[in-house]
């Protein structure tokens, strides 16, 4: 199964959750860091890195020499990335989206394409455990080609967890795409609330199905239990607020290491999910 | 006038809750909620209903199936795995309105139009005015409505004189972040002193370093590990950022937020205590 964790809503415990998960389902299963912006699981898991390689994405390379001022270019160009000064090219190559659309409607053939480093994507394991993440370069605008070829990574068989990043919009629809489920993490809040009903609105749209999971359940009010209800969205597991498990998580480490107990109740959870989706 | 941006790379670190208070101190002011994505700053400010204008993000690819021949033209030219075939169809969601298909389709078949991809508004609040804007779900283009808010949340703020335009930012470093930095005089980093709130806070301060922002640290509950609050602190004096202080755990800011008001704005908590000296010492600093 391929399961992703997403939120809305950031800081609500996904990358605790997803960690936790991977470590308690153990050898044999995966787990994709996909919040490429801002990539925590290796702090937490310590993975032994086997491989890293950068990671880059087409953008054009316009030889001047063969370059007639067509303009067609530019005009093909819907992200404004190419404009004509006194008939030459310009490339503004941070607002490319590497479509290679110019490449394809030049007529003199003067535009080709050079890789743009983006990123880099790391490979390792802890004990048997698959592990890849993606970390975005500094100042680079668009995390979704990186998330797409994370998730490229995912071995054929055995289970698979991807930590999505937080929001609603396409770096995370790029990260839960594909998934069979999706946990959401949320806290008790208004806030957390309002982003949990955004999330959900987003996994109709593109059709996973998914389930809650309430962090920190004591801390909040009821509104988001009414809510689910309601909704009749099921809620898989709810955690207190533990300052025990915040303070591990402060030194990089996950629940499981002050609360081993939890490791049970995951695979469960897990179990309880992939047995939903059989039936 | 001054714009004052609060981001915090990690998310859930108490950049809304900061930027609600820092609303209340500096009213009368302008505020804007940037995180389009997840906007949750109307929630404990709320601003007057207004009218909302709709925002077009881009356009986006759909084919006509009465006119397509099969041909399979678009699925070669797409390279954000939007195409599927049999029969060929666009998926909205992978769609990045890049156009290429809809030229290179032989048969004419493919229909390229203006997407809704969000709203936008400005309205009264009860310390001025509030810019809010909301990207549809699994929408595109935040950066975009992010500036397009942006830039009505200044000619507001211009236009009523105020002092201050209090930004509330995104997680991340991505489009959304870059969109909301552009005319910022400065940026309060929250930060949570953890393993992972330095890795993220440093990934955020190279950005902001690059971009050479005025930017400040503002550590949230750094009791919780007194230790990495130092090496935070530390590590954002190298770099030249100001320090804007400490705000311990405080159960009063769930509560706070419960009531949907602004921390400080009902009772004194430990939380808005810190928060309230964070402001003054910003202020100080901007108008040196």
């Amino acid at each position: 199964m391929k399961l992703a964790i997403a939120s809305g809503k950031g800081g609500t415990g996904k990358t605790s959750l997803a960690c936790a998960l991977a470590r308690a389902l153990g050898p044999g299963a995966a787990l994709l860091d996909c919040d490429v912006e801002e990539p925590d699981c290796a702090l937490f898991l310590k993975p032994v890195i086997e491989s890293e390689t950068d990671f880059s994405v087409p953008v054009p390379l316009i030889a001047p020499a063969k370059c007639k001022g067509h303009g067609r270019c530019q005009e093909v160009c819907e992200y404004n990335a190419i404009k004509l000064f006194n008939g030459k090219p310009f490339l503004f190559d941070h607002m490319c989206h590497s479509c290679g659309g110019c490449v394809l409607a030049c007529p003199e053939k003067a535009i080709t394409e050079k890789a743009h480093p983006a990123g880099k994507i790391r490979r390792g394991q802890i004990s048997g455990l698959f592990f890849a993440d993606g970390i975005m370069n500094i100042g680079e605008p668009s995390p979704v080609r990186l998330i797409k070829a994370v998730k490229k990574l995912a071995p054929a068989s055995g289970d698979v967890i991807i930590d999505c990043p937080p929001g609603t919009s396409c770096p995370m629809i790029n990260a839960v795409a594909g998934a069979d489920f999706c946990l959401l993490v949320s806290e008790p809040t208004p806030f957390g609330l309002s982003d949990l009903k955004l999330a959900v609105e987003t996994l109709e749209k593109i059709n996973i199905p998914y389930a809650l999971v309430i962090n920190r359940y004591d801390l909040g009010d009821k509104e988001m239990e009414n809510w689910c209800v309601e909704k009749s969205v099921k809620i898989l597991l709810r955690i207190p607020f533990d300052r025990e498990i915040a303070t591990a998580y402060s030194h990089g480490e996950t629940m499981l290491e002050v609360r081993p107990e939890y490791s049970q109740a995951l695979i469960a959870m897990f179990n309880v999910i992939k047995e939903g989706l059989r039936a | 006038m001054k714009q004052v941006l609060i981001l915090s790379g990690k998310g859930g670190t108490g950049k809304t809750t900061v930027a609600g208070a820092f609303a209340r101190l500096a009213a009368p002011c302008v505020v804007a909620d940037c995180d389009v994505d997840a906007a949750d700053l109307h929630i404990i400010l709320s601003p007057e209903p207004a009218v909302r204008q709709d925002f077009h993000g881009g356009k986006k690819a759909s084919i006509d199936p009465s006119k397509c021949t099969a041909c399979g033209r678009c699925l070669q030219v797409c390279r954000f795995d939007a195409v599927t075939a049999g029969p060929f169809k666009i998926s909205e969601t992978s769609c990045e309105g890049c156009g290429v298909c809809v030229w290179n389709c032989p048969a004419g078949a493919i229909n390229f139009s203006e997407a809704l991809s969000g709203t936008w508004a400005i309205s009264p609040c009860r310390y001025g005015a509030f810019a809010g804007a909301r990207l549809e779900p699994a929408a595109e283009n935040s950066g975009k409505l992010v500036a397009l808010l942006k830039t009505e949340a200044v000619k507001a703020a211009e236009a009523s004189g105020a002092e201050y335009l209090i930004l509330d930012g995104s997680p991340g470093i991505g489009c959304p972040v870059l969109a909301s930095l552009g005319g910022v005089d400065a940026v309060v980093i929250v930060a949570e002193p953890t393993v992972s709130g330095r890795h993220d806070f440093l990934r955020l301060a190279e950005l902001l370093k690059q971009q050479k922002i005025k930017s400040f640290l503002l550590v949230n509950k750094w009791d919780l590990n007194i230790e990495e609050t130092e090496t935070l602190e530390k590590a954002a004096a190298g770099l030249g950022f100001g320090l804007l202080g400490r705000i311990p755990f405080d159960p009063g800011v769930v509560k706070t937020l419960l009531m949907r008001k602004t921390l400080g704005e009902t009772c004194a908590t430990p939380a808005a205590g810190a928060v309230e000296k964070a402001w003054r010492a910003l202020r100080s600093e901007l108008e040196k």
